[in-house]
């Protein structure tokens, strides 16, 4: 080793360089910048949604915004519509359905021109997730909507959702932007103080306070969406794809159609799905000594705090909650007792949603195996079965809210 | 990690705004002091703090007596202390459990019984900082007597968490001159530093290491080229990680007005292994060399003293960087490409050939010791059998 | 630096002035963006690797 001069940055002896006007720049160009992302975001730019597919999902690290997901609603839905805003996870997004046959233009077409449906589930998210934080937060400039996401029995609906959906959360409490609620608001407190140190709970907050100042997550999306996406992704990992604008990449989810129903269920997965199966219902019920499966009275008095904060009081009645039950494919591999413990759970689930307040049924019990793709998800014929379904509870929901003069028109 | 979070950018904002508007020289140290220790307490805790604060006043009282016994023992506790927080559970399993299993499982239970759930906060950082300043003390150097700039010296938040590793005899004359008054070339110069740093660190650093996750589990069924992009992307990923690093803490240091050394110096144009290691890290290195290698006799004593000395000082150098045998392998992979590098042209017919072909030749220079030194990433990041089967794997062996 | 202290050297010192003016407003504009880019970054909710964890 020997002795070298430390090297110099240019910049130390540069008389070229202003400060004054740097620093000018600088402020300056963060304030346009926040102004082109209010402007973009406000316009809204998804102009062929179809629902947040693979490549525009927290999956694929493209993380839509509160604003954004606004965006798209704004120029589908006139004031004279019922905006009908899809929650839920993985099922109700239409995994195994193509967007020409999602379950959702299914819906749209049953429940005509005086709807506007709008698919904003998430893969693996809660009933409060995504769609449901939009639904809230657009309760004031459509007040005449509906919102639905499916769930399984005695999931537990937290009202901040979760990773990676519950950064749409915190944004809109932080702005301000959702209902006073003290029972949501309390179970908000309970999961910062239980899960979060100081640091990161200001970490979160101040992200959001930035980002409501200077909109950075609104100007990048856009900018990912429209030109060239910047962050590395698992889901198109290799160049030139990894840059493309993800408005390039289609939606092309594939078909469970096209699989004969005879190959769709695998013999070698059949174990540890029925493992799932059991699993909704088993370690949630306990035999009484006449035999009758009940509900632990914990898991009642759980749920029902949590399902009653999940929601504001005047939003639970526009709230359809659709419990989604397992292929029958598998259900009838179930011993008698665990098929009336599944059943009891549904049973109970449903009505366990309605008693805080909230629409509630279940589907999918008089379906044959070919309306699923797997376990749980519904191929096309499955989607249109629910799609009729969601139809009826959408126009009763909208009845019973007075949204309706007169009868829609039906196809 | 620090630098990139939300808490952080609002402290240093705050830091160096109120650090400016306080009108007078002197006000500015103890803010920044306090500053410096709300830092320390947010990221490390009490437990965190609590040897960082033992061996700062140690070695405070220890240097102002200025006794070459007094400035030697706080040396040895600084290093005892970097060993036990940083190293003890890797040393009692590397020696200890190879000759007595049932011993190295109690003094590990007992080890980890009083030790905090992680190292103390900057511990490397701040011991090597600590001997730096003992050592030039005890051979004559002038202490710092004013606590307070010890205080800052010993805990400056920017070169904290992740260096540079300061000298106090360029950091105190820094602060002092830099604290007296505001200069607009300071401020925009530290944002632009700060600017870089986080360019390399969130555009560049962060994708190549989604990249290299998402590919080098499947490494063996990538194809040659597939590979050596990989590792591309490894070395591409330590450099502007690292070296994204210290300019955020350089331009943070220069927010207000105060000078840290210089890290990195395009070390991937390095012709040389010797020209390499003065542009990579280049505080460690230099560290390394003035108080492991040079004391050791460095090339004052023939070249099997210097071969011995290089070597134990870039073992030294590895293990520096992580407690496991994977880093102190890429330090002794340093050191024998280092002492191949001193002593190549000895050889005869072949070196003078070699010296001459790499005069003329730069390129080729540049391209051997890149290859040598981007291969050497392997073993940092990867245990050995698993670096063997990647170097395998490109090499087409 | 050599060709910009040459380029600044054949202005006219006015030029010179308002074209470092100007070359400070628009770094300082590149800067905004750059740091506009890197906040949105450091919000996002998955955090990949950091090298050093000393």
């Amino acid at each position: 080793m020997s002795e070298h001069p430390q090297p110099s940055t240019g910049l130390e002896r540069s008389q070229y360089f202003r400060p004054r006007a740097f620093l000018a720049g600088l402020v300056g160009g963060l304030i346009l910048c926040s102004a082109l992302a209010r402007f973009v975001s406000h316009r809204g730019y998804h102009d062929d949604f179809t629902r947040f597919h693979q490549s525009l999902s927290p999956e694929a690290q493209y993380y839509p915004t509160l604003d954004e997901m606004c965006g798209i609603v704004r120029p589908r839905c006139r004031p004279d519509q019922v905006l009908v805003i899809v929650g839920g996870n993985s099922v109700f997004n239409g995994v195994g359905q193509p967007a020409e046959k999602m379950w959702t233009v299914e819906l749209q077409r049953r429940l005509g021109d005086g709807f506007v449906v709008l698919n904003f589930a998430f893969r693996g998210a809660l009933p409060t997730d995504g769609g449901a934080v939009v639904a809230e937060v657009l309760r004031k400039e459509y007040p005449r909507q509906v919102y639905v996401a499916n769930t399984v029995p005695f999931s537990l609906p937290v009202p901040y959702g979760q990773e990676p959906y519950n950064y749409l959360f915190w944004e809109a409490s932080h702005w301000g932007r959702l209902e006073g609620f003290p029972p949501r608001d309390e179970l908000v407190a309970e999961y910062l103080d239980r899960e979060f140190t100081w640091g990161q709970r200001f970490d979160v907050w101040s992200r959001d306070w930035l980002d409501g100042a200077l909109r950075f997550r609104d100007l990048w999306n856009w900018v990912g969406y429209e030109y060239l996406f910047t962050i590395q992704n698992p889901i198109s990992p290799n160049l030139p794809q990894a840059v493309w604008a993800r408005r390039r990449f289609a939606d092309i989810e594939p078909d469970f159609e096209s699989i004969p129903v005879g190959e769709r269920f695998r013999p070698e997965y059949r174990a540890a799905e029925m493992k799932i199966v059991r699993g909704f219902s088993d370690s949630y019920y306990f035999r009484e000594r006449s035999g009758q499966w009940h509900l632990k009275p914990a898991i009642r008095s759980g749920f029902e705090r949590v399902a009653k904060a999940a929601f504001p009081d005047d939003l639970k009645g526009r709230t359809l909650i659709m419990l989604s039950r397992n292929n029958p494919y598998y259900v009838r591999l179930l011993p008698a007792d665990d098929l009336m413990r599944e059943n009891a759970a549904y049973r109970d689930a449903a009505q366990a949603w309605r008693n805080a307040g909230y629409e509630s049924t279940d589907y999918g019990s008089d379906y044959e195996a070919s309306d699923y793709g797997d376990r749980t998800h519904l191929s096309a014929s499955g989607g249109r079965r629910l799609a009729n379904k969601v139809a009826d509870k959408v126009l009763e929901i909208s009845r019973k809210r007075g949204y309706l003069q007169g009868e829609p028109p039906r196809p | 990690m620090i630098f990139t979070t939300y808490w952080f950018l609002a402290f240093a904002a705050l830091v160096v705004t109120g650090y400016w508007l306080l009108p007078r020289a002197g006000w500015r140290l103890w803010f920044l002091g306090v500053a410096c220790v709300v830092f320390h307490a947010h990221f490390a805790g009490p437990a965190g703090m609590a040897p960082i604060i033992v061996l700062m006043i140690v070695t405070y009282f220890a240097a102002l007596t200025r006794d070459r016994r007094a400035c030697l023992a706080v040396m040895v506790l600084c290093v005892a202390a970097l060993c036990f927080y940083k190293y003890a559970l890797f040393l009692i399993g590397a020696v200890v459990s190879s000759w007595s299993p049932l011993l190295a499982f109690k003094l590990g239970a007992g080890a980890k019984s009083i030790m905090p759930g992680a190292p103390p906060l900057g511990i490397s950082f701040f011991a090597f900082e600590f001997l730096h300043y003992l050592f030039e003390v005890r051979r004559g150097g002038e202490p710092i007597r004013n606590p307070l700039k010890f205080l800052l010296f010993a805990i400056f938040f920017p070169s904290l968490v992740a260096g540079p590793i300061k000298r106090y005899t360029q950091f105190i004359p820094s602060l002092e001159k830099g604290c007296v008054r505001f200069r607009f070339d300071s401020l925009g110069e530290g944002f632009l530093r700060i600017a870089t740093g986080f360019a390399k660190k969130v555009i560049v650093a962060d994708n190549l290491t989604l990249y290299i996750d998402s590919t080098q589990p499947h490494f063996a069924a990538l194809g040659l080229v597939g590979r050596w992009l990989v590792l591309l992307a490894m070395s591409g990923r330590i450099l502007m990680d690292f070296s994204g690093y210290s300019d955020i803490a350089i331009g943070f240091a220069r927010l207000l007005g105060i000078t840290l050394p210089e890290n990195f110096n395009w070390p991937y144009l390095a012709h040389s292994l010797q020209d390499f290691w003065q542009r990579w890290h280049i505080s460690l290195s230099l560290w390394i060399r003035d108080y492991v290698y040079i004391p050791l006799g460095g090339s004052r004593h023939g070249p099997v003293r210097r071969i011995a000395s290089g070597m134990i000082a870039f073992g030294l150098c590895g293990l520096w960087h992580g407690p496991a045998w994977n880093f102190v392998l890429w330090g002794l992979y340093h050191g024998l490409g280092l002492s191949l590098c001193a002593a190549y042209r000895r050889i005869p017919v072949l070196g003078p050939m070699l010296g001459g072909g790499f005069e003329r030749e730069p390129l080729a220079a540049l391209a051997l010791t890149q290859l040598y030194a981007c291969t050497g990433w392997l073993l940092f990041f990867y245990p050995l059998p698993e670096a063997l089967r990647m170097a395998r794997l490109l090499y087409g062996l | 630096m050599k060709y910009l202290d040459n380029l600044m050297k054949a202005l006219p010192e006015r030029s010179a002035r308002i074209a470092s003016h100007a070359g400070s407003l628009l770094l300082g504009l590149v800067l905004a963006v750059l740091l506009h880019y890197v906040l949105y970054r450091l919000g996002l909710p998955s955090k990949p690797f950091i090298y050093v964890a000393f």
